[in-house]
């Protein structure tokens, strides 16, 4: 896809999402968006009935993740809306049905657009990227250790988008972390290069779009070959035009 | 370039009024008109004041407009509620920058006269200011502030967000006989900002290096602009006010949570290749390793001392700060060798112990100056009961002297009296010169950094 195509893809799901009201985007939408730089996601489809789910789980391959899809639910796992290793389709089933469960009582009003059925990703190590916007200096993008200790750690660094493969490499070197992309006692060396072009793709996306506010990959997963954004969220401003 | 885009009328203009000059020593529109003419600049210089005749012996001109010659830097110390009228004479006097000392606008929240001010000037006249003590100009001895009327001169340009602060270095740097090529009072920063005189101070001649004392910015990003481009002709060091403040940022996400701030402005500053010193202290440090030296050429440094415990704690920042200490060549520590016979081993930092003299000194440092695998010396003395530090000071000057290879030096004289003696007299003389060891080496880091970044931009650093 070329930059500009790309950027077309990006701009119908951003306005779908600013004209039904929505500055959060759906997971898929969230995949759409990055697959469309070139960020490598997750295989996952949309199922709308335990039926539904089984058949997508099959053509994507067990095991498969479980994640419920609601603009009304920000953190999926606290209302018991993730499963994970789910590897039969009597697993699938019994899954779907127990997200809906937990969600309902959970979050009574939440309206759910069905549940994302996701291929397991293989575990590498994890790593955050995103972006954000500065009131000063604009665009700037974000990599460090990820997981769910990104706050407490703060092993990060930034660097203004739109930024070229040296300055992510530059960036990453400035992170504990980049000492697990060498190879952390015994584990192999992982694939820099591929983080760094992911960085770059992340810093494109977020000058590229203006409507964009902040954009979330976490985990990262980073492999000796490649890597897989697992996680993607993107947040839309405010203001953002709705065509 | 867009004509309007060029500030040079700051530094080198041909004639300067000064509206608003007054006869009363102590005001502010007198110490102008004295420092420009005690400064010695060569162009016209004209008082304006429709009530005298005339200010420090010069003529005194009721309106701008009744000058005949030509001005094109106006210096503007008159109440603020005369400003936009002094701005219009401004414009139809063909004046190309305005330098408005006055204070009482954004800076007490009186933004709408400012903005007034600035758009009456837009595309005809460059203003700094308002709420600035001026602007200091050495190659046109040029001193248009109410600050101290001799000013030392040097090779850094220094800019300043704080009137009282920059005033006090203004002093201060030609008490420590650092000197500046110029000092500008940014002020509130309406029209001309901190990437406009970085653009200009990086194509300037009499500037080798940029120092800022900054505490926000109006924009960013093209002050990120300007600088990644002014690096690659001078080092830029900013001290930065505000660490601790950060941006009370909605947390819709991990990254905006994270980015506080003074987390953007560390990695722009950091991706701009902009050096930020923690301080005063470090900064001037910085400035003056960076202005009396050459870059070094290679990373290997060694350490020449008259004490362990100096050479350790040496050992101690560089290891702290990513410097390398050079493993000494088997020739080298022969060479040393035979003019040292007392000595067991020779390792880096190489310790002359308390011996040592300034003849001694003097043979060590020609030894490693000379090596093509040394590409940076740190000079130690610590004070000993048998010692002169002046003949070692000495000894350390006559060894630049000989730096035929040009590498850099830093030296430390730790101790009472007499090491502070020799410490003025390097300063005077221009050396990198520090009271303490840590400090030498923090300066000689600043010199590695710079090395680094040069060898980036070599290497194809790309520019987006």
């Amino acid at each position: 896809m070329t930059r500009r195509d790309a950027h077309k893809t990006v701009s119908r799901v951003v306005a779908a999402a600013a004209r039904s009201g929505r500055r959060g985007l759906l997971e898929s939408e969230a995949d759409r968006v990055a697959a469309a730089y070139g960020i490598r996601v997750a295989e996952s489809a949309l199922a709308r009935s335990g039926k539904e789910a089984v058949l997508r789980a099959k053509a994507l391959g067990f095991p498969v993740v479980l994640k419920v899809v609601s603009k009304d639910i920000l953190h999926k796992s606290d209302v018991g809306g993730v499963k994970a290793g789910v590897s039969s389709a009597a697993g699938v089933r019994a899954a779907y049905a127990e997200i809906l469960g937990n969600v309902k009582r959970a979050e009574p009003e939440a309206v759910v657009e069905g549940i994302l059925v996701q291929r397991m990703a293989p575990r590498g190590h994890e790593f955050v990227a995103g972006a954000t916007r500065d009131p000063q200096f604009g665009p700037a993008v974000m990599f460090g250790l990820g997981g769910v200790y990104v706050e407490l750690f703060r092993d990060v660094s930034f660097r203004l988008a739109p930024l070229t493969k040296g300055e992510a490499l530059d960036m990453m070197g400035g992170t504990k972390a980049s000492r697990l992309l060498a190879g952390f006692r015994g584990s192999p060396p992982l694939d820099v290069g591929a983080a760094a072009e992911t960085l770059v793709a992340v810093g494109r996306l977020i000058t590229d779009v203006p409507e964009i506010d902040s954009i979330d990959i976490n985990p990262l997963f980073v492999y000796p070959r490649g890597t897989l954004a697992v996680d993607v969220r993107i947040v839309l401003r405010k203001d953002a035009k709705s065509t | 370039m867009n004509k309007s885009d060029d500030i040079s009328s700051f530094f080198s203009p041909k004639g300067v009024a000064i509206v608003g000059a007054s006869q009363t020593p102590g005001k502010i529109g007198h110490e102008i008109v004295r420092n420009i003419k005690l400064s010695g600049f060569s162009g016209g210089v004209f008082p304006v004041n429709p009530n005298a005749e005339n200010v420090l012996d010069l003529k005194c001109y009721g309106r701008l407009s009744d000058i005949r010659a030509e001005v094109d830097l106006a210096v503007i110390a008159v109440p603020a509620g005369l400003v936009e009228g002094v701005v219009r004479d401004c414009i139809e006097k063909g004046v190309k920058a305005a330098i408005i000392i006055t204070s009482g606008f954004s800076e007490v929240g009186n933004k709408e006269l400012e903005e007034r001010v600035v758009s009456i000037a837009r595309r005809r006249l460059r203003i700094i200011g308002p709420n600035t003590f001026g602007v200091f100009y050495a190659a046109s001895r040029l001193n248009a502030t109410f600050g101290p009327g001799k000013v030392l001169w040097g090779k850094t340009a220094f800019i300043t967000q704080s009137g009282a602060l920059g005033l006090a270095l203004m002093d201060w740097t030609t008490e420590e006989k650092y000197g500046v090529s110029s000092i500008v009072s940014i002020g509130n920063k309406a029209d001309v900002d901190d990437a406009d005189l970085v653009e200009y101070f990086s194509r300037d001649p009499s500037t080798s290096s940029i120092l800022i004392y900054m505490e926000g910015l109006r924009d960013g990003r093209k002050f990120f602009e300007a600088s990644r481009r002014a690096v690659r002709e001078k080092p830029i060091v900013v001290i930065k006010a505000g660490r601790s403040a950060r941006g009370a940022r909605a947390a819709s996400s991990h990254t905006g949570s994270i980015a506080g701030q003074d987390t953007i402005f560390t990695a722009a500053f950091e991706q701009a290749g902009i050096m930020r010193a923690e301080g005063m202290t470090q900064a001037f440090d910085w400035i003056q390793a960076l202005n009396e030296n050459p870059v070094p050429k290679g990373e290997n440094v060694v350490i020449v001392t008259n004490g362990g415990g100096l050479g350790v704690l040496a050992t101690d920042k560089c290891e702290g700060l990513g410097l390398k200490l050079a493993e000494l060549p088997n020739d080298l520590k022969d060479e040393i060798k035979a003019i040292t016979p007392s000595f067991g081993s020779v390792k880096n930092p190489i310790d002359l112990t308390a011996n040592a003299d300034d003849v001694l000194y003097g043979k060590v440092l020609d030894i490693v100056l000379r090596r093509r695998d040394v590409d940076c010396v740190i000079a130690l003395f610590c004070q000993t009961a048998n010692i002169d530090p002046i003949l070692v000071a000495q000894a350390m000057l006559d060894a630049r002297d000989r730096d035929i290879l040009e590498k850099p030096i830093t030296a430390a004289f730790v101790g009472g009296h007499l090491s502070q003696v020799a410490y003025s007299r390097m300063l005077e003389k221009r050396f990198a010169v520090y009271p303490s060891a840590e400090r030498a080496v923090d300066a000689m880091y600043a010199l590695m950094a710079r090395h680094r970044q040069l060898e980036k931009f070599k290497g194809g650093g790309e520019l987006r």
